[in-house]
């Protein structure tokens, strides 16, 4: 044990993710939680391509990967089957923001609604980054992405992010949980949390991009952690209903400090910045910050 | 967090030779002395080029027996209060490794591999993305531009 | 529940008799086609069994559902919330080395489409009955091939069964072959037209279908005691073989399938083969594929015509089909799907068989029955006749209103 987290690696150095990638750290730390009895399933996205590219794989577990949108019905389709051969292992989903809230969106609550025995991580880097930085439905406000670019009458994405966590609980599973890898140790005790629970789980995870975002490659847990300090993202969870576990910000800071250290917020005006604090505000105060 | 120095406003010292530095009052001393570790193999100690026992000063200053603290600091340097107000030791016992796993805890890449407890990069993985360095709580590591 | 009991449906069903009068007729039930079909899948205990209702498919997964709740098939029956997941879950499930099921038809077939592709490309020996029927828009619920003839490049074993009995037949036969080669497989049936009518069929006893269809074992399976990725990236340094690989485990499952008629011959005591030469004597030769060809076989039977019926349309019998025919000088491909923008889909790929051939027959193409539309022994005596005159190279049959 290093850090009171297990040395193995089970997701292993040698992918080419971006330095700095902070999903490659939230995988590695999620799979140091779930153990090599796990068999892991991929949406398309920038996990999948950096890991699994034919003669690299980066998993020491089983791994499958088929299409963008249907890891959920893959996993439900593994689970089952294991069930069925009497096998134990672990499945896990990783997927991204857009698979999760966009194109797989039907595929999850099919997964969800059913209750299959699977832990479903969404990494979410706010855009469809692995094609080079798309809008998401979990694009923030006034984010730059290439198609929702600010300009002389745009503003940038028009649209909060899709509240996937309250969408994920009103399935009513047994366990819905936000993380960040700012946070590593928070992650992995989630990771195990959910692994105690018969049933669908559900784990997002913020997991702020370099490459995406604007930020240096260094920068990246210091960002991740100011977006909980400008409780611009918190860290709970929904067990049986209800909101528990709220990761409480010692010093609330205003959302500028958030939002400036990143190229995809620097053109904001005055307006936006306020809209941002606004929902940053109501966040302190429905999970009283 | 550190215990911030109290300073001389700026507005005094510039007209006079007055010390800058106020001192810590006993409080903010045993405030401060509680962020030490108190590791087991303190690197700091051969951070310090006389070898102070630091951890055990320290401990004394927390307990708040500050005589006991300043007989350690006397018992390897005959001129502390000298050497405690011109010492860098932020490039001496305070750039040591605590051995705290951050670096290998935050690395993305999972590539720091422990060689006689100090954490190593894998030279052939790291990315050098910078984030070990960053987050390391003493400025342990430094990156250092390899190609412009 | 009303039994259908057409003129027609005595004729062949006195065909039938006829055939096997001096073989033992097994286990012959009257039941309907999906069901029949059902009954097929539970005999092959697959352990998963993802369900999307569409119709003409939907009593298949209906007939399933209850022999799961009635213990009578021991497998995990899952509601998926669409076609997309059904074969998604199955493909995870068979991923996993277990034998699974899902059926469909048209839109739900057209929904599945990336997921066909993936399903092949990873190798997966997934079997799904596919309830033919025609592509919206317009909407239409009725039969036609066009559902699966717009998926005849996604890798899939294509077999098309004339009747309720090659429908429950292929079921058998499809697990066997897709599990040794490691390519999916899909079994058309005709919506309605043998989803929905009564029929005899002999259903085997569970020792007849263990003792010819094996358990699915294999090593390339989901497994932490050995793992490994199903589903890679592959740069252009990589893809093409894998393409190359599946192409070369289509030829071999021409040959595992012709292995099966002497085997499958033995153990159920009915044939099979990838076509079925009916009467080729003549010069004139009509192909199709399908349940249209029990139409065209009460149509040509007192006439000097032949038919080729068309079984395995994936693999494509090229060779068999040339030598099948090599005596006949006029051929009328009869199609129930089309490519719009060219011709007929079957037309197009009998041409091309015969293309290198040195004395070439003549090949015209007729469209038919698209959305359910009734073909009937005229519309057939018709293109018969069509082909006599030789004017058109192809048209389309049985339209009414401003085109007829």
């Amino acid at each position: 044990m290093i850090a009171e987290l297990p040395e193995e690696e089970l997701f292993l150095p040698g992918h080419t993710a971006c330095a700095g990638c902070s999903q490659a750290l939230a995988v590695r730390i999620a799979m140091k939680a779930l153990g090599r009895n796990t068999i892991v399933c991929l949406a398309t996205g920038c996990l999948e391509i950096y890991s699994t590219q034919y003669r690299r794989c980066a998993w020491k577990v089983p791994v499958i990967h088929m299409l963008f949108e249907n890891a959920p019905a893959v996993a439900s389709g593994v689970e089952v089957a294991m069930k069925r051969i009497g096998k134990d292992a672990n499945v896990a989903v990783f997927a991204g923001d857009g698979a999760t809230a966009d194109i797989g969106f039907g595929a999850l609550s099919g997964m969800l609604e059913r209750g299959h025995d699977v832990i479903y991580i969404c990494i979410d880097n706010e855009a469809y980054m692995n094609t080079g930085i798309q809008r998401s439905g979990s694009t923030p406000y006034a984010a730059y992405t290439t198609t929702s670019p600010p300009g002389k009458v745009s503003i940038g994405n028009k649209t909060f992010k899709k509240d996937l966590p309250a969408i994920v609980a009103a399935h009513r599973i047994p366990y819905v949980a936000t993380a960040n890898p700012s946070y590593p140790k928070d992650l992995y005790k989630k990771v195990k949390k959910a692994m105690e629970f018969d049933g669908a789980k559900y784990i997002h995870i913020l997991t702020p991009c370099p490459t995406g975002w604007g930020f240096e490659s260094s920068e990246t847990i210091k960002i991740g952690r100011l977006a909980n300090e400008t409780a611009l993202w918190v860290n709970y969870e929904v067990i049986s209903g209800e909101i528990m576990d709220v990761m409480k910000v010692k010093e609330k800071k205003p959302v500028e400090e958030y939002l400036r250290r990143q190229a995809r917020f620097r053109h904001l005006s005055e307006k936006e910045i306020a809209e941002i604090q606004k929902f940053a505000d109501e966040n302190a105060r429905i999970f009283s910050l | 967090m550190r215990v911030e120095m109290p300073e001389l406003d700026v507005k005094i010292r510039i007209r006079c030779f007055d010390e800058v530095a106020l001192s810590y009052t006993s409080e903010m001393a045993m405030q401060e002395a509680l962020r030490c570790y108190q590791c087991n193999e303190a690197n700091c100690i051969d951070g310090c080029p006389v070898n102070i026992d630091i951890p055990a000063f320290i401990k004394a200053v927390a307990e708040g027996d500050f005589e006991k603290a300043a007989r350690i600091v006397r018992d390897k340097n005959a001129l502390p209060a000298i050497c405690g107000r011109v010492c860098p030791q932020e490039t001496q016992c305070e750039i040591k490794c605590i051995e705290c796993g951050n670096c290998w805890l935050y690395c993305p890449e999972g590539c720091i591999e422990f060689v006689d407890s100090i954490p190593q990069p894998n030279y052939d993985y790291c990315k050098g993305c910078g984030i070990c360095a960053e987050e390391c709580p003493t400025g342990a590591i430094t990156m250092v531009v390899e190609v412009k | 529940m009303v039994m259908l009991m057409s003129s027609k449906k005595k004729r062949k069903r006195n065909r039938i008799n006829k055939e096997n009068k001096s073989k033992e007729i097994e286990n012959m039930v009257v039941i309907e086609g999906s069901h029949a079909v059902a009954e097929a899948v539970k005999l092959c205990k697959p352990k998963v069994v993802a369900a999307f209702p569409i119709t003409p498919q939907t009593h298949i997964v209906e007939r399933l559902a209850w022999l799961v709740a009635n213990g009578l098939l021991d497998a995990e029956y899952i509601n998926v919330e669409s076609e997309h997941s059904a074969l998604s879950l199955v493909a995870g499930a068979v991923a996993c080395g277990v034998r699974a099921y899902t059926a469909t038809s048209s839109q739900g077939l057209a929904l599945m489409h990336e997921v066909l592709h993936a399903t092949s490309g990873m190798r997966l020996p997934v079997v799904m009955h596919v309830a033919n029927r025609a592509l919206s828009a317009p909407l239409n619920i009725w039969n036609d091939l066009s559902d699966t003839l717009a998926q005849r490049d996604t890798s899939w074993i294509q077999l098309y069964a004339e009747n309720v009995q090659e429908s429950v037949d292929f079921t058998f036969i499809a697990y066997k072959v897709a599990e040794e080669v490691m390519l999916p497989t899909m079994v058309c049936m005709d919506g309605y037209t043998l989803t929905h009518v009564y029929e005899p069929v002999s259903i085997p006893k569970q020792e007849q279908v263990d003792d010819y269809l094996p358990e699915y074992q294999t090593n390339y399976k989901l497994d932490v005691e050995n793992p490994m990725l199903i589903g890679a990236y592959a740069l252009p340094d990589d893809y093409m073989e894998f393409k190359y690989d599946q192409q070369l485990a289509m030829d071999v499952a021409m040959a595992k399938l012709e292995g099966e008629k002497e085997e499958f011959e033995k153990k159920f005591k009915r044939k099979f083969d990838l076509i079925e030469e009916y009467n080729l004597n003549s010069n004139i030769a009509i192909i199709s594929m399908g349940s249209v060809c029990g139409t065209i076989k009460d149509a040509i039977d007192n006439m000097d015509v032949g038919l080729l019926r068309l079984i395995s349309y994936r693999p494509f019998p090229k060779d068999r089909i040339r030598d099948a025919l090599r005596n006949v000088e006029t051929i009328a491909v009869i199609d129930r799907a089309f490519s719009y923008g060219f011709e007929g889909v079957l037309f197009s790929e009998i041409k091309s068989a015969f293309y290198n051939v040195e004395e070439k027959p003549r090949i015209f193409g007729y469209t038919v029955g698209l959305g359910g539309r009734d073909i009937r022994i005229e519309d057939i005596r018709r293109i018969i006749e069509d082909v006599k005159q030789a004017e058109k190279e192809s048209d389309w049959i049985g339209l009414r209103g401003v085109y007829a």
